[in-house]
């Protein structure tokens, strides 16, 4: 970034074009309207009937200061209604958060679901209250990683950034 | 992945294919350009004019006030309320295909942000077809994001209209909204704060219609009168809106419409309103007047946000700028007046820096702050 505004400065410098100057200014704009890269947009939320969302909120806001655009869809949220923002906010990634024991049920139908709308390369992930001995059988139907009970939100960050960071989306 | 062209994208979400409508939107978010360089595109590959007409609609209003709630209902409401039986008894689709652009505030310390507007999203608006996107601000001032207007037009171009955006709601200052919407809805809560303090602040200056929301909860209809005074008088508060765009003062008399996002009240009546408003607006073209006053408006934003961008500080600058700093700190002069110091010698004279620059700033004492006779010296 300060590289970058050296470099900017030094060719308004030389130039006495005002064209020039206004093409810097174009591609400085450009740079502050992106941030300085695409942000990794992703999709937080919950699904199945429980009602405890500490833990989502927690997750959606420390990758926030991670520095990442994160759409929380909130409690109760139907495979439909999840595939469908995954859609519409072009997002890279889903996290669900699913307590209530569906989980077979629900990644397997969000899965299907983000695959029948062309979005095979979202990586879906999620934690909760899942048995270590389902964990096989939710990657072999495309869930990209399960997170256990007491994971810091660090590693889920860590995670999400090597995962999504990459540049492909 | 080799990079989408945006023309192809809008080809694409043209012809109904919603991915390719979220990935362009994507692009426009970080190129508000691509838009544009998409839509000039378009009219050669197709026979179809694109059109743009799309209605804005904005919603302001402070936090938690209901708006996503309300957008909710609305644009559920708005796709579905035209599909009534026709006269020969089939059903006709509405050929309204809304859409919800909502916007929540990115931190100026991270640059990351929790979207939440979808939360209020439910099952049955997603069902009849609403295309919602959720969008950061990242650091833009007024309580929009800057490419709000481009994602509003690729939804034009898309075949969405209206097109309702909701502001980050920080209540104050969203002023953004109404150099960009057709029609603003500035949603209320009676006994949240709003029934004092909202009337000294501008938000009501850029109301045409007002929900005054919640109103399940009681307790509305004191302030619904008051609301009605305030807006009905002398000077009405709608005016200013039309004023504030430096567009032709306009003779509508802002609505005020009670609804009930939670049971559904007055949702059918705030799309009525909405629609009423429109028509108002079709009127002798007034729409399209005010369509462009309020672009200027934005071009002069845009203009303070790219000098503001520009304004990397370096080498001489930032030696002028200490004097300058030094000034300001000891009551010399005004910081605005400083800014224009250097706004002067750095940034709006590209071709005074080659060459002439170094002369300037040094020729110069630490700005002109007391030269006799300047506004600002008579101001202090
Ligand atoms: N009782 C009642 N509650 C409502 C009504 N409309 C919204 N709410 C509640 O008010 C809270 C805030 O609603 P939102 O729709 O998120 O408000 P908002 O203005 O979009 O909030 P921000 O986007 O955070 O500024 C939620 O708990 C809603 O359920 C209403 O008409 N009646
Ligand atoms: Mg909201």
């Amino acid at each position: 970034m300060v590289a970058r505004r050296n470099n900017k400065s030094n060719n308004l410098g030389k130039s006495s074009s005002a064209p020039s100057a206004v093409r810097s200014a174009a591609s400085a704009l450009k740079r502050d309207a992106d941030g300085g890269g695409r942000r990794i947009r992703l999709i937080v939320g919950k699904s199945g009937l429980d009602g405890h969302d500490r833990g989502v909120k927690i997750v959606a806001r420390a990758l926030a200061e991670a520095g990442m655009e994160v759409i929380y869809t909130g409690l109760r949220q139907t495979p439909e209604q999840i595939a469908e923002a995954a859609l519409q906010e072009d997002a890279a990634g889903v996290g669900l958060s699913i307590l209530s024991g569906a989980h077979l049920t629900i990644f397997r139908r969000v899965r299907e679901l983000l695959d029948e709308r062309g979005l095979g390369d979202v990586v879906l992930f999620g934690g909760g209250i899942i048995p270590a001995e389902d964990v096989p059988a939710l990657q072999k139907m495309g869930v990209d990683r399960v997170f256990g009970p007491g994971t810091s939100t660090a590693e889920i960050a860590d995670y999400v950034r090597g995962r999504l960071g990459g540049g492909t989306k | 992945m080799p990079k989408p062209d945006a023309a192809k994208l809008l080809a694409s979400a043209r012809s109904g294919d919603r991915a390719a409508l979220a990935r362009l939107l994507t692009m426009v978010e970080s190129d508000p350009d691509a838009a544009f360089v998409a839509a000039g595109v378009v009219p050669k590959a197709e026979s179809r004019k694109p059109k743009a007409d799309a209605h804005i609609i904005g919603f302001t209003g402070s936090p938690g006030a209901g708006k996503s709630s309300l957008l909710d209902r609305l644009a559920g409401e708005l796709a579905r309320s035209g599909a009534r039986p026709a006269c020969r008894g089939e059903a006709r689709p509405s050929g309204r295909r809304p859409a919800v652009l909502s916007i929540d505030p990115t931190s100026p310390f991270t640059g990351g942000a929790v979207l939440g507007d979808r939360v209020r999203m439910s099952e049955e608006t997603l069902a009849v077809g609403v295309f919602v996107r959720s969008m950061a601000s990242r650091g833009a001032a007024g309580g929009l994001a800057r490419s709000v207007s481009a994602a509003a037009r690729v939804l034009a171009l898309s075949g969405y209209s209206p097109v309702l955006i909701e502001t980050v709601g920080a209540g104050q200052g969203e002023v953004a909204v109404a150099e960009l919407a057709d029609t603003v809805v500035v949603v209320l809560v009676p006994g949240m704060g709003d029934d004092v303090q909202m009337l000294k602040m501008g938000i009501l200056e850029i109301a045409d219609v007002y929900a005054v929301n919640k109103i399940d909860l009681g307790g509305s209809a004191a302030f619904v009168e008051h609301l009605c005074e305030a807006v009905s008088g002398p000077g009405a508060h709608g005016r200013a809106r039309h004023e504030l765009a430096a567009g032709p003062v306009s003779d509508w008399v802002p609505a005020i419409v009670p609804t009930s996002a939670r049971t559904g009240e007055g949702i059918v009546e705030l799309v009525a309103a909405v629609e009423s408003h429109r028509r108002h607006l079709a009127e002798d073209g007034r729409g399209q007047a005010l369509r462009a006053a309020r672009a200027g408006r934005r071009i002069l934003r845009a203009l303070a946000e790219r000098l503001a961008a520009e304004a990397g500080c370096e080498g001489s600058c930032r030696l002028e700028l200490g004097k300058l700093a030094a000034a300001v700190a000891s009551g010399a002069m005004s910081e605005w007046h400083a800014a224009g110091e250097l706004l002067g010698t750095s940034i709006m004279s590209p071709a005074a820096k080659s060459g002439g620059r170094k002369r300037l700033l040094d020729s110069r004492p630490a700005g002109r702050a007391g030269r006799p006779g300047s506004d600002h010296g008579k101001s202090l």
